[in-house]
Parts: structure tokens; sequence; C-alpha cells
């Protein structure tokens, strides 16, 4: 923690008081909300203040939230009830105080208020170093105005974000932040087009020398935030918020009045990863076990492929990783190597550092997984990450390592990393590296399908050849159990006559490929009531083709994301049984999505007599889809299924 | 209300090793000792973890609240030769909270760790120590220690004074060697669970097929001195816990007297009374010590006006004392699913998770579940239909069964008409009427789903495949009422085969159930409570075809009703089908005739309509 210039200010920390009677009784007697009608509660105001009070010994940041919330249905009495989350792990400190939660009720034209007591606060420990006070302020129902306030104080002034955006609408929102007058932060500033800001001079001063030196007050107005509401098909929510963050950047020195940069540049910021003993102290503190390593690997005279592979297995194999991601190691080397089993860090780290002493130029690779947000190129600070992994690099090699996922291909790494980009951490050098994974992923499906002999039931025989993510997810559910593999990996409505063969379920740089019997029902068949007599007509990839759209929703204000791009192959055979002939078949089809995002291949054609062939390709050809697409993708889903139920109908022969 | 009641193990169906376990536990070795009024439970388990698929049962959670915390927590790994490896570190325990869900606040807590290697097979060994005494009941106990790995080997030792009186449920158990030396009385079980048994579809509850048993004391002291020689004494007890707690603020009980004055029909005023109180509180659930059994006065809910299940039942009961109305606290096993577990109506003993209430009037008695804000007063939903359940009444209480659905009223009416295109499409405009379950849910939409949402609900109720809702609307006629109505217009893509010679058009809307085949299904069948679905659908026959007559089907079984029946009438065919799987409990010696019934149904309930161009 930084400690300032010795002066003292007095910023209130304390809660405003509850709103008005007048804005009370207008805002219960509110029945609709205009902007968006379905809206179970609304956050009519949220005024957030935030200020920084020098304590002696540093800074304090307070935090002061005021809301007013109404209630719209029963569906929205949940509002009432509240979640205050608290960190407070490693040098975190924070701490919740003047919690004020008021329900204000009309009652016979009377305003009735209802208010929270102190006894009623609940702390419930959520993680090792998260908190979260809980309450449930009295006598919330449908039509209530229900008021919250609280104050959090807390160590961290370097780096914090307040989100305007709720999964309901807000009709007002200002949040003001009070810089002292030393102190220069950075702003930015996400989705907030349509925000007022009016920034203004603060009411601190502080006189250096000469120099009188103000605090500055920013101020951000905003109307009508929409409720957020889908989350589905994306890496993280929090980079689709509206949301601000704040970076303090440089401070003044009270005595010397130089400017002082506290944010590290890039190069700066490397050179202290690389100096921090739990990253680059971290794979230099047991050299010897590290040459002993790789000497017992015996990598002689093997391609560098060949070695980074070897490394990468022997590390999978022999370290079990304990479901941590961290950028940083969280033991020293020598209890990781005795134990076992780490974190993320800890494993890609010794990774990195059997790489190099194999020369095979490695180079961590700092990143923020899926779920913990983009990472901002603007921001040199450990905080935005929250995982690393490995780059090696060599004349002929460039490849993104990871070492936690034993289900994965050597050179893939796993989903969750797939985000953005991530930080190269080499000495006097600022790159990045695209998360994009090179490896193919593809699900290949052949088929053999024949009549019984009733003509009421088709027979498959199938064998299925995944690869790259495709093939992780297989061998992940895999691993989970046979039951659920089942469940997951065969269509709903086949009945599995045979027991499943299975390949490579453990040779993760191999295709997975499992074969199995099945049969689907013909419901309708010839001689039943239903069907033309002599007629039998089924769609000929079955219920193994795509059959439902995944895509519901009507519109999308934001990209998909798919995480990676695959595709899909079906090869089936069809026997026509003896005594039948092809009446009809569906026509040969093609469909490209606009671009080329995604494309469609449908080919069907008589062998030889008897022998009919359906091939079929789906591509996706990128992994994330901009929101101007939407319509185009779930129209081109729209076409693959379409296709895929059409039916080859075979009638019997005179 | 978090009572201390029978777990529902949830697991069945027989798993071969072919390869053999990711894991299995060696060892477990309980022991209940009760020894100065103070219950001690100490554990040790031992399990080995063959492979890096087994490396998920290392992930270890120890479940407490502050009435009997964990002490003397130990674990370690091993290899398979009893060679030490490590110790677990204190700092490797992470202790969080345990909410259940909807639940506000509750003293319930985890210790969990994590305790793997990489060499395999590994063994992780630990114990721990919990004490109270604060009880009621001594343990629920069964060899099995996670559902999914067997148990070469347990041991339960029961420890007692020898004058000290208990009760035992023992549900596929062996029986206990006794040994009886000088003031103690000491029981051991020692059995193993080597037949993993997992569920399946509407099964028998696998807590009647799984070893167990249940131990509690016949005199106890939790809140209050207790006995649970017989029902009447349990519920001498819990009356005495929540004796005088039924007491309105007089400020509201004035309200009270006011809402009804002029009423005289009792079953109005408790209609009446029932909407106060769903129009005044909310469910807030709070769990702390002796308030997971014990109510909170009906005062401090008058004040805040939310409650838990308990809290909110006896803040009805001091609305009906207002009233003159007398009313009884029920515990009852609430709980939605089909194969709910069945109380054990000969060992009185908590086998509650829920209270609601019961008022007897002169011809009928009116159920009321105060937790819900919007089904109908006297309406017992899915969650406590047809079950035995305890009325508690100083010196009289009993054991009562609560009202069942039938196929009168649980169903689903459903009323369609379909335009086919001939791009292979079909419209449906439908209506549907719910009753029982179905109600439930169109109900809660309706009322306490964000209407935004309610179409992706839609979506994954109505029982057809790639759709596309244009227009829906939920309507429920008042709050009276226990009926439901659905109206839509929906596109179903591609649900239509358009040849050169003819449409073929698939029926579809109507939900079924899937079944495991009998060659893969192990245990036999609950259901509940039936599902009717009653279905009639117009299909508009396309310009210049005809129809080909399809074949009725006509069956009525002890396991349901089928009827699919087709009528042309004039440019329509109407389709009228009905489907009841009725309720019942079935052996696996007879699935396969149940089977054939589903299976029937399946075939029939949707068959394809042909129709065929005009020359």
């Amino acid at each position: 923690m930084l400690v300032f210039g010795l002066y003292a200010v007095f910023v209130s920390a304390q809660v405003e008081e509850a709103p008005s009677d007048t804005t009370v009784i207008r805002e219960l007697k509110l029945t609709r909300y205009d902007p968006d009608t379905t809206a179970d509660a609304v956050v009519l105001s949220s005024v957030v203040n935030i200020s920084l009070i020098d304590i002696g010994q540093g800074y304090r940041r307070y935090t002061t939230v005021k809301q007013r919330i109404r209630i719209m249905s029963d569906a929205g009495v949940h509002y009432g009830t509240v979640h205050i989350p608290l960190y407070n792990k490693g040098n975190a400190e924070n701490e919740v105080s003047a919690i004020t939660g008021i329900a204000y009720n009309l009652e016979d034209g009377k305003v009735v208020i209802s208010q929270l007591e102190k006894k009623d606060l609940y702390t419930e420990k959520v993680t090792e170093g998260l908190t979260s006070t809980r309450f449930a302020i009295p006598k919330v129902k449908a039509g209530s105005l229900v008021y919250i306030s609280y104050t959090v104080k807390s160590n961290d002034m370097n780096c914090f974000s307040w989100s305007f955006q709720e999964d309901i609408p807000v009709a007002y929102c200002k949040l003001s932040f009070s810089v002292p007058p030393l102190l220069i932060y950075k702003l930015n500033q996400q989705k907030m087009n349509g925000f007022v800001q009016t920034d203004e001079e603060g009411d601190q001063k502080q006189l250096i020398g000469a120099y009188e030196y103000k605090s500055t007050k920013y101020c951000f107005t905003g109307k009508n935030i929409e409720a957020f509401k889908d989350g589905s098909y994306m890496a993280s929510v929090s980079d689709y918020l509206v949301r601000i963050s704040f970076q303090l950047s440089k401070y003044r020195n009270a005595q010397t009045l130089t400017t002082i940069s506290y944010m590290d540049t890039w190069p700066d910021f490397t050179k202290k990863v690389i100096d921090n003993d739990f990253f680059g102290g971290f794979m230099q503190s047991k050299p010897g076990e590290i040459k002993d390593i790789v000497k017992e690997l015996k990598l002689h005279d093997m391609p560098q492929v060949l070695k980074v592979k070897k490394i990468v297995e022997y590390v999978r194999n022999s370290y079990a990783w304990n479901g941590v991601t961290a950028p940083l190691a969280q033991k020293k080397m020598k209890d990781f190597l005795d134990q076992k089993s780490g974190s993320s860090a800890e494993i890609n780290l010794l990774l990195i550092a059997l790489c190099n002493e194999a020369k095979l130029n490695a180079l961590p690779i700092l990143i923020s997984t899926r779920g913990h947000g983009m990472v901002s190129t603007d921001y040199p600070f450990l905080e935005s990450f929250n995982d690393v992994i490995c780059l090696v690099k060599t004349d002929s090699l460039s490849v993104l390592l990871d070492a936690t996922e034993r289900n994965l291909p050597f050179y893939a790494i796993p989903l969750h990393c797939i985000n953005g980009y991530g930080f190269v951490v080499e000495r006097d050098s600022v790159k990045w590296v695209a998360l994009q994974p090179k490896v193919l992923s593809q699900v290949d499906m052949n088929m053999y399908l024949e009549f019984n002999g009733l003509h009421d039931s088709i027979h498959a025989s199938i064998i299925d050849k995944t690869q790259g993510y495709d093939a992780f997810i297989y061998r992940r559910t895999w691993h989970l159990g046979y039951d659920n593999f089942l469940k997951v990996h065969t269509p709903k409505n086949w009945d599995i006559i045979d027991s499943l063969t299975v390949k490579n379920t453990d040779q993760p740089d191999e295709p997975f490929i499992f074969s199995y019997k099945a049969s689907e029902a013909m419901n309708r068949t010839e001689g039943d009531s239903g069907s033309s007599p002599g007629h039998l007509s089924f769609p000929p990839l079955l219920a193994a083709g795509f059959t439902d759209n995944p895509i519901k929703m009507d519109s999308r204000k934001y990209p998909i994301d798919m995480t990676f791009k695959h595709s899909y192959i079906f090869h089936s055979t069809i026997a026509i049984p003896d005594g039948y002939k092809l009446e009809e078949k569906p026509a040969d089809y093609s469909y490209m999505m606009k671009d080329g995002g995604a494309s469609f291949l449908y080919n069907v054609k008589v062998v030889s007599d008897g022998i009919l062939q359906v091939y079929s390709t789906i591509s996706f050809n990128q992994a994330v889809f901009p929101a101007e697409d939407f319509a185009c993708l779930k129209k081109f889903y729209d076409e693959v299924i379409k296709k895929y139920r059409e039916q080859v109908v075979l009638v019997k022969k005179n | 209300m978090r009572f201390y009641y029978i777990a529902v193990f949830l697991f069945i169906h027989l798993r071969l090793w072919a390869l053999g376990p990711d894991a299995e536990v060696l060892k477990r070795e309980t022991t209940i000792t009760v020894k100065h009024k103070q219950l001690i439970k100490s554990e040790f388990i031992c399990i080995k973890i063959n492979n890096p698929d087994g490396d998920k049962y290392a992930n270890i959670s120890i479940g407490y609240t502050d009435n009997n915390p964990v002490s003397d927590l130990d674990a370690w790994l091993e290899d398979v030769n009893g060679k030490h490896i490590k110790d677990l570190e204190k700092k490797e325990i992470d202790v969080h909270s345990e909410i259940a869900p909807f639940t506000l606040f509750e003293d319930s807590y985890v210790k969990q760790f994590q305790l793997k290697h990489n060499v395999y097979p590994y063994v992780i060994k630990y114990k721990y120590t919990q004490k109270t005494e604060d009880f009621f009941y001594l343990c629920h106990w069964s060899p099995i220690v996670d559902e999914n790995l067997v148990t070469d080997d347990a041991r339960l030792t029961l420890d007692l004074p020898a004058d000290y009186k208990v009760a035992m449920h023992n549900n596929l158990m062996p029986e206990p060697v006794i040994d009886n030396k000088e003031s103690r009385t000491v029981y051991v079980w020692q059995c193993k669970y080597d037949k993993i048994l997992h569920a399946e579809t509407l099964c028998t509850p696998l807590g009647e097929l799984l070893p167990n048993i249940i131990i509690v004391p016949v005199d106890f002291t939790y809140g209050t001195p207790g006995s649970q020689k017989d029902w009447i004494s349990f519920g001498n007890w819990y009356s005495s816990l929540i004796k005088g707690l039924d007491v309105l603020p007089k400020s509201e009980a004035e309200v009270v007297k006011k809402s009804i004055e002029g009423i005289t029909d009792k079953k109005l005023i408790v209609r009446k009374l029932y909407q106060y109180l769903q129009d005044n509180t909310s469910y807030v659930s709070v769990q702390m010590g002796i308030g997971a059994v014990k109510c909170f006065p009906a005062s401090y809910v008058s004040e805040k006006k939310y409650g838990d299940c308990k809290g909110l039942a006896n803040y009805m009961k001091a609305l009906l004392n207002v009233a003159g109305i007398a009313s009884d606290i029920v515990l009852i096993h609430a709980d939605g699913s089909q194969d709910a577990g069945r109380m054990i109506n000969d060992f009185p003993s908590s086998q509650f998770n829920h209270a609601i209430l019961m008022v007897p009037l002169d011809n009928d008695s009116v159920w009321l579940d105060c937790t819900s804000h919007i089904n109908p007063a006297g309406y017992l939903g899915s969650f406590t239909q047809n079950r035995y359940a305890l009325v508690v009444q100083e010196n009289n209480s009993r054991i009562i069964k609560t009202p069942a659905f039938t196929p009168d009223n649980s169903y689903t009416f459903s009323r369609n008409l379909v335009r086919i295109d001939t791009s292979g499409n079909s419209f449906v405009e439908g209506k549907d009427v719910f009753k029982g379950e179905p109600f439930e849910l169109y109900k809660s939409l309706k009322a306490s789903v964000n209407s935004a949402e309610v179409k992706n609900v839609l979506y994954f109720q109505m029982p057809y495949h790639d759709f596309e809702i244009k227009k829906y609307n939920i309507q429920c006629n008042s709050r009276d009422s226990d009926i439901a109505h659905l109206s839509y217009s929906i596109l179903v893509k591609s649900n239509v085969q358009v040849s050169a010679k003819s449409y073929s058009y698939r029926m579809d809307g109507m939900k079924s159930k899937t079944f495991e085949s009998p060659s893969k299904r192990h245990l036999g069948v609950r259901i509940s409570y039936p599902d009717r679905y009653v279905d009639t659908t117009e299909v508009i026959v396309p310009a210049h075809t005809h129809w080909k007559a399809n074949k009725p089907t006509d069956i009525n079984n002890k396991y349901g009703l089928l009827k699919v029946h087709f009528i042309l009438n004039k440019d329509r065919v109407m389709v009228c089908r009905e489907f009841i799987l009725k309720n019942g409990d079935y052996s696996i010696d007879e699935y396969k005739a149940f089977y054939d019934f589903i299976d029937m149904s399946k075939r029939e309930l949707y068959p394809a309509l042909i129709f065929t161009k005009d020359e």
C-alpha cells in the first residue's frame, strides 16, 4: 500500500437520508415502467459515491450505494432480499457498514414504512476469503418501494469498477468519484454511450508550497439502462455490461511535486513478474531437480515437437491439477514437487521450466480465462490475469501449451483459456498472442443402415470419430461414466442394442473413436394405418443429424461466442431392402452463410442397385459470430434441419 | 424448514465394473456414543483411488451446523502398502457456509479439502468427531459414503448407557452384535455395500432399497423435554415447543377482525384470511439452532411480514385464532418428484421437512400451504399431495393422509387446429387447460416468472420439436381457481413430409415420459400421481388431397388408458387422443408389461396422417 503526503481531508462517508415523502408517494403510485413493461422490478435510482480518505497509513476507499427499487410484480419481491459480497483474501480488506433497508407501502392511502433491523443481518462465508452479508427487508411485496443504502470500506484504491447494469432495468443512475488532489486515475468506460459526464472541481484542497491542488470529482449520469438478461454464448457477462473501471495511474509527490507513475509500463510489469518469487523465481528455484527430470525424460535426438509432447505428457501424468487457476504459484516449487499436486500456475510454470531446460524456448503467457473477462491492454496489472499458460516458440514450432488437462491433445489449451489475447512475459518486450486454437475440431459420423425383417425398425451400425475439442468433450464425458456418455452422445430416441466399443480414451493426441449398434423404430411403416401401402419413408440420417435449432431467442444484441470452430461430417450408407426400390430422395443441396461464416453441404446418391449414400458436412468456420449475423446463423440452422428432415421414400417393386 | 429428516438416497442401477472401479471405500467406521447427555459421533473413512478418473473422490466434504461442530479432523494420504505420503495441512481445509437455495440464512457449514496424489492407486484416510448436547436422533446411518462407490467394509458401533432407551428402524441391514457390559450396551453392525444402485425413471425410492438404519432416543430434550415413544408423545413435544407462539399483536388482530366482519361462512373466512396472508407476507427462510425446528412467533411474522414454512403456517393459525377457527399444524415431507419417499408410519420420529396447516371444518378439512402466494386456498400441490403427515394437536397428534391427485383433478386438456403448408411446415393454434400438477407450473409462470422468461420456459415445456412461438397467453381466471389456460399460435418446422404424391403429417403435441427398456431396467415403478392428457386436434385437409383413414386405438388396462380416434368432418380430420398414466406401484417382475403399454402409447399417440394428392 502506498503512503501519500501527510494531509487530512474530511469526506463524509455517511449514508444520505432516505428519499423524501414526495418522491416516495410519486414512486409508489407508479403503475408501469414504459421502457420495459415486462420488468418485475425497476431500479428507479441508483446513486453511487466513491471517495478516498487518507487514514494516515494510506487511503481507504468508501463506496456508498443508495438505490430505490420499485417492485412491479410478485416475481420481483426477491429484490427486497439483498446479498452484498465482500472479498477479503490475501491483503484485501473490505467491510460493509451503515446498512439501511426500508420498504415503503401504500396502505389505505398512507405511506407505511418498515425498516430493516441490525439483528436481521446475516453473514455467509461463501468461500475462503469471500463473505456475503445477507438480509431481507421486511414487508416487501408487489407494489413496494424499496430503499437500500450501504457503504463499503476497502483498502483497494488501485483498481476497481462499478456496473450500472443489472438484471432489471435501471431508470436513473449516477456515479461520482472524488479523487484527492494528488492522485490521477485512468478511467475505462464500457458500453456507456448516452451517459453524461460532468466533471468538476471537488471540495478538497491541498496547499503545497505555493500551489493549491484541488480534488477532482468525476460524475457520470445515465438513464434507462436496459436489463441484462441473455448471458448465453458469451465468455464473460462482464465484457458486455455497462460499466466503468478506475485505475490509479499517477500520483504527485507532496514534497517534490514530481509526478510519479503508479501504473507500470508493460516492460516494468514484465520485470516485476519475472522477479516475483512465485513466478520467475518459482521456475528458477530448483534447477537441480529440473535438470534431473529433463535428463530422466531422455529427450536427446528427438525432434522438437516430440520433446514438447513428451514434456507435456510427463507434467500432465505426474502432477495433479487441484482445480485452482492462478497467475502466480501458491506454494514453493519444492512443496509442489513433493506433493505432486497444485494450481495451474504451479503446473504450467514447471512445464515452462522443463521446456527451457530442454532448450525449447518456452515463455509464460498470462491470460484471463473465460468468465474472468477480457484483458485490457491498457492495464498492466496482475489482477487482470487469473491464469498462466506456456508458449513454445522455436524456428519450426509455435504452440500454446497447458499441462492441467489430460484429455486434450498436448498442443491444445483448455477451453476456458480461449479468451482474446494473452500477454507474453518476456523481458524488454511487449507482445500479445491470440489465444486461438489451431486444433481441428470435428465430429465424423459413419452409419450403415438396414431394415429389420418386418421393416418396422432400422438398424444402424455407427462409427463416430471425433477430433480436437470435440474429442475432448466426448472423452471427458466418457470419463464421467458409461451411462452418462450414452445419454449425452447418442440420439435420444435410439435404442442402443450393442455395447459401445471405444478407442483412444486415454490417448488425447489421437481421435476419440466409438462404435455401437442402435435401432430406431419406424413409427409407421408398411401396413400401418398412417402410411401409403408398400412405402417406407425415413430421413436418411435418422435422428443422428441436427433435429432442433439450438438458437431459440428472437433477437440478439451481443456476439455469439461458440468458443472454437468446428465441423460435422455425416456419411450414411443405406441398404435398400430386397423387393424395394427408391422412389424419392432429397435433392442435393448446399448453403453458405454470408461471408462464409458457416457452410452446409448435402448430397444423396445411388451408388449401386440397392445402396444409397448420403454425405453431408456442416462447418462453422468462425468461433465468434457478430450480433448482426444472428438472424443468418439462426436461418443457417433452420436450413440444415429442414434438409435433414426430408425423407427417402422406398417403394415395393411390382 | 430444516428438520433433521430422513435423507432420501438417490441412486440405483447395477453397474458392471469391466475395468475395475475408479475408486472404492475400503472402510467406514462410525462410532456413536451417548455419554453424560452428550452425543459423540466419531467417523473414520478410508478411500482407495484407483486411477485419474477416481480423483474426483479425493474431494472430501464434511457438513455440520453450529449445534454439532466438527473437531479433531485429521486426514492423510498413504500408498497401497500403507506407506504414509502426506498429511492434510490445516490451511488446506476450506470452511464455508452451505445455505440451501431459497434460504436467506442457515447455520450450516462445510469443511472441504482435497487430497490428491499422482501415483495410482493411492489411499485417502480421514477421521473427525462431532459432539452435541441437543439432539433428538442419534444417527441415520448407511454403509454408503458416496453413491457411486462400493464400500468393502462398514461398521457402525452404538455405545449407550445400559438404561438408555432407543428406537430403531432397520432397512435391509444385518442384525447387530450386542454386548452388555456393566453399565453400557454396545451394538455393532457390520456390513458392506457391493452393488451400486442408480435411480431410474419413476422408480421405487432408493431410500427403501438401500441398507440403512435410523436410531432415535425415545426420550430427549430439544428445546423442551420430549419423547418419541409414539406419535402422540412426539406431537406433544412439538406442540409444547410452539405453544403460545400463535398470538397476533393486538393491532393486527383488530385489522383481521375488521376484514372478516359480517362473514359467517367459515370456509369463506378461511379463504379471506389465507388471501390476507398471501397478500401481506413473503417466504423468507432463516434456519439457526432450534429455529430449524421451532417457528418464529406469529408476532415476529406480523412485524416482518415474512417467515419460513412453519413461521407462516403458525402465523396463519394465529390469523384463524382471531376468527375463532381452530387449526392444526401438520408436519410433512414435501417433495415434488413422482418418486417421493414414503413416511415410516410405525417409527415416531422427525421425518419432515415442511409444515402446512389443516383447518378442520364441519364436513371437510381445508389444507393450507402457507408458503404459496399464488395457489388458491385449500390447494395442496404435487409437493404435499397423497402422503402421510403428522397432525400436531396436544394429546391427539396423529398420522393422516393428504388428499391425492386423480385423473379428474390433474390433467392437461388440449384443443388444436393445424394448417399444413406446402413447404412442409405446420401452423398450430391451440388452447390448453391445466389442472393439478401442470396447473402449478402455468400458474407460477403467470405469477412468479418474468414475462420475458416465460417464452423460454414454454420452449422447454411445450411438446413440439423445432418450433417457433408466434403468440401465447397464459390465463388464470381468478385467484380461487385451480385451473390455468394457455393459448398459443406456433409454427412447427418441417414436420410435414411433402412428396410428389402426398403430404405426411406426423402428429405431435402430447407429452410422454421415456422409460428404460426392460433389458436395462433394474427397479420397479412407482407413480405417485396420475398423468392425464386429453387432446383434440383438427387438421385441415390440404386442398386437392384426400385423407387415408387411420386405425383407431382403444386400450384401458391397469397401467393406463390410451385412446386415439379419427373422424373426418368436412375439410378437417379430427384426432381425439387421451392418455392416462395411472398411479401405482409395479415390481420389476411386471415391468415388461408396463413398458409394453408405454411403448405402445408412444407409437399410437403420434400417428402420421397421410393426405394423398388427387390424381
